[in-house]
């Protein structure tokens, strides 16, 4: 079965102030939807709502067809993986114990793990390279080694949609690519995913589709060699920027702000 | 740092249970052996033994000594199961049933039982109103901190505080009130005291089912407060209903902190120190820390109990001042060690 995530016509205010209105996404399988937008767009309240954690002012999300108010937090969990921003706990899990709940929307509150769910977790310490540091203590790890065990635990969720805020922002270059990478990777395995991203040059090398939310709206939506322009880094980004297109895909070189 | 499996930590909590409440019965101001006190208590499950004892030694034992212990037991181990928990579920190292209130709803409902005279009523009475007194505590505490979705620990910690002065000043208040009357007025005072004496089985058999009760519903949400401890967001994105979970944990928790209120009075501290020591040692996944709580809570409190009856004897010491002299120093290295999260923001 292949999930779908649909949001129509989503409007969200907080307290009274608007924070976007008119807002329609729509996830598949085997596509990247990248959402980028300067801060305070909404791009992380948009994921909340999309995952059912807020709801819409007017507007509704859809999840395989069924409203998603109608759906229980578990039945959500077993469709949709949440890697939320960098967070921290003072309490100490190990990696293993942190990438095993995953498994919880599968297990509920009694059943054991079984032989199904640790394949999911050690497959998930397999992709993300965490098996070396399993039995250490997440809060002993660096920011980077933290996000990289959060996407494991999305993975062993074994869900076919994943939605994820700010994914790389506390990584170095290289771990930067590899989570994108790995993304890119499960996407086309079949998953849909929606990945808010600050770095437009990743967004726009990786994504399939670039969602730019601006000002309460979308303001652009499509291919990224079509949507990142020198013009809508201006207008929405408030920079000068040079947009190249080179082999590898849309680089943007920011220059100055404006 | 490795974790000890958590089967022989559980077992060394057992064994010191097992070891402490001979110890307890057998001490007194009559002596008995541990041989007899074994042979005695094998004697009940129908065992026969070779050490011989006096039916009065059987009958100080299993009527006097046997339900304050067994009352201590579930009141240790309630208290230490709901301070776990509590601590998830707001997510503050901090929080037990005296720091946010909760037990002094309790408090606060038991002696109101007492002066409106419904103890004679019935020997549900007390615990029942201590349940809705701690529930209420509970409720409003959870209310006015969580305003706006969040759950700041400052805030937190002062609406518990600010409702627990209220509820110990309305305590307070009816004390005052009963005593113009001199039996309801001893009767409420030396419930206030708190502590284990004169323990019957009518209230050890009280308190038991409450407490294993609610700590069924608290253990049964293990997987859901460890979500819990990630936050939020992160415990709804990975399926857990969070107010549902919220409800049903409050609730369960003031059925277990209401009816070990009812017994035995407040007794500090307990709820926050046993869950830590035993985070430091078995970690924070609630479904080995919630039982080991149960059994350690039990043991803590038991030998808390007998040092008060051994070491002034044959004057007792209150078991409030034994937990407290041993909490306090403890809470105040928490709150010297994390004073960055105890700030108020």
């Amino acid at each position: 079965m292949t999930a779908k995530l649909e949001g129509r016509g989503l409007a969200f205010a907080y307290d009274g102030r608007p924070v976007f209105s008119d807002v329609s996404v729509a996830l598949a399988p085997f596509e990247l939807v990248a959402l980028v937008g300067p801060n305070g767009a909404g791009k992380s309240t948009l994921l909340h709502v999309l995952l059912g954690l807020l709801s819409p002012k007017s507007g509704l999300v859809t999840l395989d067809g069924r409203h998603i108010s109608e759906l229980s937090r578990r039945e959500i969990a077993q469709r949709v993986a949440f890697l939320p921003q960098q967070t921290h706990s003072d309490f100490a899990f190990t990696v293993r114990e942190l990438v095993a709940m995953g498994r919880m929307p599968h297990l509920g509150r009694f059943r054991p793990e079984g032989p199904e769910d640790t394949a999911a977790i050690e497959g998930a310490l397999e992709r993300t390279d965490t098996r070396m540091f399993a039995d250490r203590l997440a809060s002993e790890l660096s920011g980077g080694e933290r996000q990289r065990v959060l996407l494991a635990r999305a993975i062993a969720q074994s869900t076919d949609l994943l939605l994820l805020d700010e994914p790389t922002s506390s990584l170095d270059l290289g771990h930067q690519l590899e989570v994108i990478g790995l993304l890119r990777a499960l996407v086309d395995g079949g998953k849909a995913a929606a990945v808010a991203l600050h770095d437009l040059s990743l967004a726009a090398r990786f994504a399939d589709r670039i969602i730019v939310l601006s000002e309460g709206k979308i303001a652009a939506e499509g291919r990224p060699r079509d949507v990142i322009t020198e013009e809508l880094l201006a207008r929405h980004f408030h920079i000068r920027a040079r947009v190249e297109h080179a082999p590898e895909g849309v680089l943007v070189v920011p220059i100055a702000p404006i | 740092m490795k974790r000890p499996s958590p089967v022989p930590v559980l077992a060394l909590g057992i064994a010191a249970l097992a070891v402490l409440t001979i110890f307890g019965v057998g001490q007194g101001a009559a002596h008995i052996a541990g041989g007899k006190v074994v042979a005695i208590l094998g004697h009940v499950v129908g065992l026969r033994s070779a050490t011989a004892f006096r039916p009065w030694e059987a009958t100080i034992l299993l009527d006097v000594r046997m339900p304050r212990v067994v009352t201590g037991a579930f009141v240790g181990g309630g208290l230490a199961l709901s301070g776990a928990a509590l601590q998830a579920l707001f997510r503050n190292p901090l929080a037990d049933p005296g720091v946010i209130g909760v037990a002094s709803g309790a408090s606060l409902g038991a002696v109101a039982a007492m002066y409106l005279g419904l103890a004679a009523a019935g020997v549900w009475a007390v615990p029942v109103f201590a349940i809705a007194g701690a529930s209420a505590t509970a409720f409003s505490v959870y209310a006015i901190a969580s305003r706006g979705g969040r759950l700041p620990m400052g805030t937190l910690l002062l609406a518990g505080v600010a409702l627990g002065s209220l509820a110990s000043a309305l305590t307070s208040l009816l004390l005052s009130l009963s005593l113009e009357e001199y039996e309801q007025g001893r009767q409420t005072f030396r419930w206030l005291m708190g502590g284990l004496e004169a323990k019957t089985w009518g209230e050890a058999l009280l308190v038991a089912p409450l407490t294993l009760a609610g700590a069924a519903v608290v253990t049964a949400s293990a997987r859901e407060l460890d979500a819990l401890l990630l936050g939020e967001m992160q415990a709804a994105s990975l399926g857990v209903d969070v107010p549902a979970v919220r409800r049903r944990l409050i609730f369960a928790t003031s059925v277990v902190i209401g009816g070990a209120v009812a017994v035995s009075g407040v007794i500090a501290f307990v709820g926050l120190v046993v869950p830590h020591l035993l985070r430091l040692v078995v970690g924070p996944s609630h479904a080995v820390l919630l039982p080991a709580c149960l059994v350690f809570g039990a043991a803590f409190v038991v030998g808390c109990d007998l040092l008060c009856r051994t070491l002034v004897a044959p004057e007792e010491l209150r078991l409030g001042i034994m937990t407290a002299s041993l909490g306090a120093p403890f809470f105040l290295y928490l709150l010297l060690t994390r004073r960055r999260e105890v700030s108020i923001e």
